[in-house]
């Protein structure tokens, strides 16, 4: 990280976990997969009954899955139909996500299209947190990036991976490494396993 | 596209001490700046020497790629107030190129310099041949950022960047004021940016302010977003000593602040000056001070602001210029 950026300030996103919000009155579960943290979150529902839970997810349903579960397909499918969900106005609604970092972050872009606040959205990244980046030379995204330097999916060039993140987009920027001298590039690490 | 001697007078030199650091350099717009030479600001709009190109070149840009100039639905009021500001501040502060007349209900606009008429009704889009910021960016040499203000904070949800210095408008879209700046290094720790997102957030209609920000670019190049970085990443390694005076530029942003009165967003608008060093050497207290302030520059904003591969080359190359010139401090 370059010397003297104050990363609290930065745009990259922070997770506060899966905490129930006890002011909602229509909770609204995405998880790819339904792990431990959510069958927390639906325990602590369960305790307190604080307006009507429902869950979609990927994958293998918890044991106590509540009435109202809808299984998607793969990742895609989930944001999907989280789309179309929040797409019914509903006045209290609380949105979870967890799941791998891409997921999540896909996720709370279509929440915060939906008109969600930020206050309304809770995040946990639970497996995976390879990164989103969106190119800013072709303007693609490559998925599942796992370290700093990486080759575009759109336009091929080596993008630097920078700590900026937009949540329109829900990913971070990479710019070309090596625009200023071709072929000087930083050695790649892992960095989102 | 060089500087004329009264470009050059007036250029806004944005160092008053011989060190920089980041700091909320907010002030009243409306006074004259002194340079040591013939000044500079005073308008929110500066209509130059360089207008028909930088018009031109802002045509040829969004031509090119339409996302460089966006407006999110709900900002459609605030860009009619940003047609109204403009025409009239323009009219007004230079009326031998611009008139703008009112008269039941319709506006006639015209201007000279681009042998432009055109008869609309504000709030109506339809009476102009675009959407209404798009049409007025298309005259005016400034960049334009368009801040919403809800919920205690300022969001970046319309603009334009043809002229940028290395961001992009099309990933920062939708951004909080706080956000956009997250990169920034030091800034935050010295509470520069928490003290003007609080100044702006109070900021009143009719009261404007401004303040400088400055960098570097190799060539006389005023497109310099993240999208293009392939196009001039490369003059920055290119760069020669022997080039220096002619190719490096001193890069100044003059960022206005505005509150628009009927959609109460703030505007941004950000006007930026090339001055090659040969043209800054012709004013040696400012060829002196920019070797000392360039000498001082702490490595983490020389790296943020992109001069790390020609810094120490260019202190050199200033500190013989003015040896040569015999300068001292103004």
């Amino acid at each position: 990280m370059p010397y003297g950026v104050s990363m609290e300030h930065t745009t990259l996103p922070k997770d506060g976990g899966l905490s129930l919000d006890p002011s909602g009155r229509v909770h609204v579960v995405a998880a790819s997969p339904a792990s431990e943290p959510v069958t927390a979150l639906l325990a602590a529902w369960r305790a307190a009954r604080p307006g009507t839970i429902e869950l979609l997810h990927v994958g293998a349903a918890p044991t106590d899955a509540p009435p109202d579960t809808t299984i998607a397909v793969d990742t895609e499918d989930l944001t999907a139909r989280l789309a179309a969900r929040l797409g019914l106005a509903s006045v209290g609604v609380r949105v979870y996500i967890a799941g791998d970092e891409g997921f999540v972050r896909a996720a709370s872009a279509v929440a915060l299209a939906a008109g969600l606040l930020p206050d309304e959205l809770r995040t946990e990244v639970t497996t995976s947190s390879a990164r989103r980046v969106w190119c800013s030379h072709c303007r693609e995204i490559t998925e599942g990036v796992t370290t700093t330097v990486t080759p575009c999916a759109g336009c091929g060039r080596t993008l630097e991976v920078f700590h900026h993140f937009s949540r329109r987009r829900g990913a971070y920027l990479g710019f070309q490494a090596d625009a200023e001298a071709p072929g000087e590039l930083p050695e790649p690490e892992v960095a989102w396993p | 596209m060089a500087n004329s001697p009264q470009a050059i007078a007036h250029f806004p030199f944005p160092f008053d001490q011989d060190s920089y650091m980041y700091s909320t350099n907010v002030e009243p717009a409306d006074q004259v700046r002194d340079n040591g030479m013939a000044g500079w600001g005073g308008r929110v709009y500066d209509v130059c020497e360089h207008y028909r190109d930088e018009i031109a070149l802002r045509n040829d840009i969004l031509s090119r790629d339409p996302l460089r100039c966006q407006v999110l639905p709900h900002m459609r009021e605030a860009t009619w107030d940003v047609v109204e500001h403009a025409t009239t501040s323009m009219a007004r502060d230079y009326p031998d190129w611009f008139t703008r007349e009112e008269r039941g209900g319709e506006v006639r606009w015209t201007n000279r310099l681009l042998d432009l008429e055109q008869v609309f009704t504000p709030g109506v889009e339809d009476t102009l041949p675009e959407e209404p910021f798009h049409w007025m960016m298309r005259q005016v040499q400034e960049d334009i950022e368009l801040l919403d203000q809800r919920g205690g904070a300022l969001y970046v949800d319309a603009g334009i960047l043809t002229f940028g210095a290395d961001w992009s408008l099309d990933f920062d879209l939708g951004m909080s004021f706080l956000e956009i700046h997250g990169p920034v290094p030091r800034a935050h720790e010295l509470g520069v940016f928490q003290r003007a997102h609080t100044f702006l957030l109070g900021l009143r209609a009719g009261q404007n302010y401004r303040r400088t920000n400055w960098t570097m670019t190799v060539g006389r190049r005023l497109d310099t977003v993240t999208e293009v970085y392939p196009e001039w990443g490369p003059d920055r390694a290119s760069l020669t000593y022997d080039e220096i005076g002619p190719r490096l530029h001193l890069r100044v942003e003059v960022q206005h602040f505005v509150r628009l009165p009927r959609s109460n967003a703030v505007m941004f608008p950000i006007r930026t000056y090339l001055i090659s060093l040969d043209e800054l050497c012709t004013v040696p207290a400012w060829s002196l001070r920019l070797e000392r302030v360039l000498a001082s520059l702490p490595d983490d904003l020389t790296d943020y602001k992109g001069l790390a591969r020609y810094r120490d080359m260019t202190v050199q190359w200033l500190a013989e210029r003015n040896a040569t010139l015999g300068a001292t401090a103004a």
